[in-house]
């Protein structure tokens, strides 16, 4: 398997290389990662957007206010107005939740799946490990974000439809890798050592395989977190995902694109947040990368 | 050409047809999975709002509908090689024909598009390497976090604004034809190379670290001896393959992309389709769109047998 | 023959803030000469290699000397080093598929030492150079790529292309450590009889000893002591002296085994996609004894030991376990890599007696286990490490003594080593060996595999030669090599 799928994909990054000798000290090597720092307290500044926004919406988000149609930013609106006279500053905070959280959910089911299948395979072996192996192969013929408009075109729009076509679009590449991960695990010195002192396999599985293999496999998930946010506002913007009235970023840019000329705030305000939190999600993936699996230079 | 190449040549065509026989599978199977009776929506297409029941039974048995699933499948298959991708819920005409209109522009968009990134970050990542650890790298580099955070279509929506709108460059509608490609093409294009950079970048680097550079470097050549002769060539390998992969992800991003340009081509089709539910037409992108995939992956595992002969044995 | 040819005075290398990594080293290397440059990883060796070849990384900082031929290497400008490079001093990496671009082929490979240069080697040249260097058909082979040339040969053709204008100065960088004993010394051969001088860095004492003219040991980046093997072998300095009494192995020649059959396997097979990586291996395992296995890489060495080991069943053939080995846990493995041998999240404590928790065994607390690993620390002459401490932590060779810990403190009935002692250098082998000959004494058989022949038959009681799957009998090495078909 080619390690470069993420291309094809929603979110499907590279797996790096770790080198053997993770140490348990990991956060004092990660706090000295300048891209890490400054990715972490952007996350953490989003999170608490996503998870207080809701209640700090200074307007109500979806009600409408004609007579304060399209008003540039100001004292009352912070960030304007759009076309019907919702507060952006509102919509924005209120969206946030929904485009965060909505990848974040993916990426958490998607991980989960793909390290429960992925161990099973790589442990079971045999008919077990080639159903689901071949059902993996069959589900990766397809580019991730291909895969995602059929289910879509199938299940119809919604934001619940778009997160399980997310979820089913990339499922298999994280099972795949978990496997693989397992595999080589297996043929690890300490997993052959415990294994011919007679340690049962739940023990070796929980003590020295599964630590790693999903140690791996979320600093991939996180590596993917900037391309599945981008890929929840995008399907937004399409009108796949979250639907009117209520706000998420791409779909605020989608339903106020013929209005960027006159007013550019409705444009800003949504694409700088978009930009952020890719941004976030990428500079903690790479930090993360940087520090667990450094690129050799001899 | 050696034995080994032919049969790992051979291996390789072998394994893409079972893939693209794979991804058929998956494209057949949204049909049965969608909701509604395919045989009264394809009526309602014709215009015959209550069709009699003989008249649904016959198209029913002419579709093979009345059949087990995998009877299902294969006739449909053999429908599809025979190039007969039913009709439209909407238009009640031909799917093949419907695309086969647009494609033509969708191709002109993605193909530009690639060839640009492709061109701008092979540029970008020998001038990085070239200049290691100095500021044309620097500036690369804080290009590539950028654009690698900027998503296309966010991008796409600041280029219409800004330089479209704002600067008076190109066109709001566009009309798919080659005179107005330029602009969506490079806004693709610079999305799409701060990822390749980024990749092609670190390749560089690594074969550039190599022990077999240090001894070239060793044996007296100069670094640029040592970035084209061998840095360069197993540098590429891992490159190419991201772009063969990247093609499913260039496909999967036409829709957002030609919605944005109102370019016209099969990606703004299938929004259309989408919101009418026209699932002959959205299955027919999928296979469209899953069987290019399946070819470009071939054609880059092609190529990068023939640039590295370790890749050359049967698998 | 005593013109000097390359002088280090007071020479200091380091990066920025971070460690010196040279330490002002004095060293001389005359016209002609073989002097070997010797000590463990880490100790400054290879760099002392790139400044010689003007190719420190960027960043490193310099003073003192280094002067070839007159001219000082350190303040040469890029122009003037490439004409050096190749021409005057020749250069030879250590894995020779690694220093080989893969995508090309050994011609270009070899040709290359004349295209860098902007020449075009003479027709034939290059398969003259080969033949010197001792590969037989190298016009054949010369069209095909790295990959499918064996290790030996490959280095002789890196050896021929870093000979190619006859520099009055090779440097090699341990040319032999990913080569086995018999191959290492022919390599060694060739490199000498090219009529440079030669600066050798190796790691091992023992093959330096069979080749150099004159040696400098070195250690954190200085000089301890440099001369003739001779000089150096009654050496005053201790730590010299250390060095030298562990490149003898623990010889136990002569030694009676007592000990009956305890695993033997007959006519064993296994094959791995259609190809049979061993067959008919008949092999028999002596309780208390130390059985050699050897043989060039992918011979089927390290397949035979899963089998014995259990952790894969033979494709053809039987396995008779007797008796004490149907308790799991009876055999035991010490692997190549040390570091990774040890869970890497775990501190070492819970891996060395891991094997005291396994199923069958009597519940132990942590107290009782913490306990227990302690006494083992001691006993493998690491009392002074805590046991709270992660294998990232420790050296190498320490990691090494706590897998060996972690194979006796069940006590097995066999350990079966594979290449224990390769990753280490030469004190922490010599220590490496003591432990499992101790444990050879207390009962264990021991099954060691080495590519190291030398070391083998001076430690084992019989050495079984592996060549492409099927086992043979070389020897006499003991008495008991007879017995190596007991059936």
């Amino acid at each position: 398997m080619s390690a470069l799928d993420r291309f094809a994909s929603v979110a499907r990054p590279p797996v790096p290389a770790f080198r053997p000798n993770t140490s348990r000290r990991l956060w004092p090597q990660l706090l000295g990662h300048g891209g890490f720092r400054l990715g972490l307290a952007l996350c953490m500044l989003l999170l608490a957007m996503a998870i207080l926004g809701p209640a700090l919406t200074p307007f109500e988000p979806n009600w409408p206010d004609y007579a304060a149609a399209l008003q540039p930013p100001g004292a009352s609106h912070w960030l304007g107005t759009d076309a019907t006279g919702r507060d952006v500053l509102s919509r924005v905070l209120d969206g946030a939740h929904r485009s965060i959280g909505a990848a974040s959910l993916v990426l958490a089911a998607i991980f989960g799946i793909g390290l429960v299948v992925g161990t099973l395979a790589g442990l079971a072996g045999g008919w077990i490990d080639l159903i689901l192996m071949r059902l993996v192969d069959v589900v990766m013929t397809l580019p991730g974000l291909v895969l995602a408009i059929a289910v879509i075109g199938v299940l119809g729009p919604g934001l619940f439809n778009l997160l399980l076509a997310l979820i089913l679009a990339d499922w298999a590449y994280y099972a795949r890798l978990a496997r693989s991960l397992t595999l080589t695990a297996r043929q690890r010195p300490d997993v052959l050592a415990a294994r011919m002192a007679g340690i049962g396999w739940g023990r070796i599985l929980f003590g020295h395989i599964l630590p790693g293999v999903a140690l791996q496999l979320a600093v991939v998930a996180t590596l993917g977190l900037g391309g599945m946010i981008a890929a929840v506002s995008g399907f937004s913007f399409l009108g796949l995902g979250v639907q009117p009235p209520y706000a998420e970023w791409g779909a605020m840019l989608a339903e106020s694109r013929f209005y960027f000329p006159i007013a550019p705030w409705l444009l800003l305000a949504p694409a700088t947040l978009i930009f952020a939190s890719v941004l976030a999600a990428n500079l903690l993936g790479n930090g993360l990368r940087d520090t667990l699996a450094p690129r050799g230079r001899s | 050409m050696t034995p080994g190449l032919a049969s790992a040549i051979f291996g390789r065509l072998a394994q893409a047809v079972l893939t693209a026989l794979a991804a058929s599978m998956l494209v057949w199977a949204l049909l049965p999975l969608a909701p509604g009776d395919p045989v009264l929506r394809i009526f309602e297409a014709r215009n015959i709002l209550e069709p009699n029941d003989l008249q649904i039974a016959n198209l029913r048995a002419e579709m093979a509908l009345d059949q087990p699933l995998p009877n299902q499948f294969a006739h449909w298959l053999i429908r599809v090689t025979q190039g007969d991708l039913s009709v439209s819920y909407r238009t009640g005409r031909p799917v093949l024909s419907e695309l086969l209109d647009r494609l033509p522009a969708t191709l002109l968009l993605l193909g530009s598009a690639l060839a640009g990134s492709i061109a701008l970050s092979l540029l970008l990542s020998i001038i990085a390497v070239a200049w290691h650890g100095k500021w044309p790298d620097r500036a690369i580099m804080l290009y590539t976090q950028l654009g690698a955070a900027l998503p296309t279509f966010v991008l796409a929506l600041l280029v219409l604004q800004y330089v479209v709108v704002g600067a008076g460059v190109g066109k709001v509608l566009a009309n798919g034809s080659a005179s107005l490609v330029l602009l969506p093409a490079l806004t693709i294009a610079v999305d799409r190379a701060a990822g390749w950079t980024q990749l092609l970048r670190a390749s560089l680097l690594d074969a550039g670290a190599a022990n077999h550079a240090m001894v070239a470097r060793a044996r007296g050549a100069t670094p640029r001896y040592v970035l084209l002769r061998h840095s360069l060539p197993n540098g590429i390998v891992p490159f190419l393959t991201a772009i063969g992969i990247s093609i499913g992800g260039l496909i999967g991003g036409a829709p957002i992309i030609e919605e944005i340009f109102t370019w016209p081509g099969i990606g703004r089709y299938l929004l259309q389709a989408l919101s009418a539910r026209d699932y002959p037409v959205i299955q027919g992108f999928v296979l469209i769109s899953g069987l290019s995939y399946v070819g470009a992956s071939l054609i880059v595992d092609l190529v990068t047998m023939l640039i590295d002969p370790r890749l050359r044995r049967p698998a | 023959m005593s013109d000097v040819l390359l002088a280090c005075k007071r020479l200091t290398i380091g990066y920025g803030a971070g460690p010196t990594v040279v330490q002002g080293i004095d060293l001389t290397i005359r016209a002609g000469e073989c002097l070997a440059l010797v000590g463990p990883s880490g100790s400054g060796k290879t760099t002392i290699a790139r400044a010689i070849l003007g190719l420190l990384p960027p960043g490193a900082q310099t003073s003192g000397s280094l002067t070839f031929q007159g001219q000082d290497v350190l303040t040469l400008d890029e122009a003037a080093l490439r004409q050096l490079r190749g021409r005057a001093i020749g250069y030879v990496a250590q894995d020779p598929y690694q220093a080989c671009d893969p995508l090309r082929t050994v011609q270009t490979h070899v040709s290359a030492a004349w295209a860098v240069h902007g020449e075009r080697p003479a027709a034939g040249v290059v398969c003259e150079r080969l033949a010197q260097a001792g590969i037989a058909d190298a016009a054949r082979a010369i069209d095909q790529y790295p990959h499918q040339w064996s290790g030996g040969m490959l280095q002789r053709a890196s050896i021929a292309a870093a000979t190619a204008h006859a520099p009055a100065l090779l440097v090699a960088d341990e040319p032999t450590s990913a080569l086995d004993t018999d191959r290492a010394d022919a390599v060694l051969a060739t490199l000498k009889a090219s009529g440079s001088a030669v600066l050798l860095i190796s790691h091992d004492l023992g093959l330096v000893l069979r080749h150099a003219d004159r040696i400098a040991l070195c250690d954190e980046g200085r000089i301890l002591e440099t001369g003739t093997p001779q000089a150096l072998s009654i050496s005053s300095n201790r730590y010299v002296q250390n060095l030298f009494s562990a490149v003898g192995v623990p010889s136990r020649k002569g030694r009676e085994h007592q000990g009956e059959i305890c695993l033997s396997g007959r006519g064993l097979g296994m094959r791995y996609g259609g190809h049979d990586a061993i067959s008919d291996c008949d092999v028999s395992v002596y309780a208390g004894e130390i059985l050699g296995i050897t043989g060039p890489s992918g011979c089927g060495k390290s397949t035979l030991l899963r089998l014995l080991g259990g952790l894969e069943r033979p494709y053809a053939g039987t396995l008779k376990r007797s008796v004490a080995l149907n308790r799991p846990g009876s055999i035991m493995p010490v692997f190549q890599d040390p570091v990774v041998s040890l869970n890497s999240r775990w501190a070492i404590w819970r891996s060395l007696t891991e094997p005291l928790t396994a199923r069958h065994l009597p519940r132990l607390s942590q107290k009782q286990r913490r306990d227990r690993a302690a006494a083992a620390l001691e006993q493998v002459g690491l009392g002074a490490v805590d046991p709270e401490s992660l294998p990232g932590q420790l050296s190498s060779g320490q990691c090494q003594r706590i897998s060996v810990a972690r194979a006796t403190i069940g006590q097995p009935a066999i350990i079966l080593a594979d290449e224990p002692t390769s990753a280490l250098d030469t004190i922490a082998r010599q220590q490496v060996l003591n432990l499992l000959s101790g444990a050879a004494l207390d009962g264990t058989a021991i099954v060691l595999v080495s590519h190291d022949q030398h070391m083998l038959n001076q430690f084992a009681d019989r050495v079984l030669v592996m060549q492409d799957g099927r086992l043979a009998v070389r020897g006499p090495f003991s008495q008991r090599a007879a017995v190596a078909r007991p059936f």
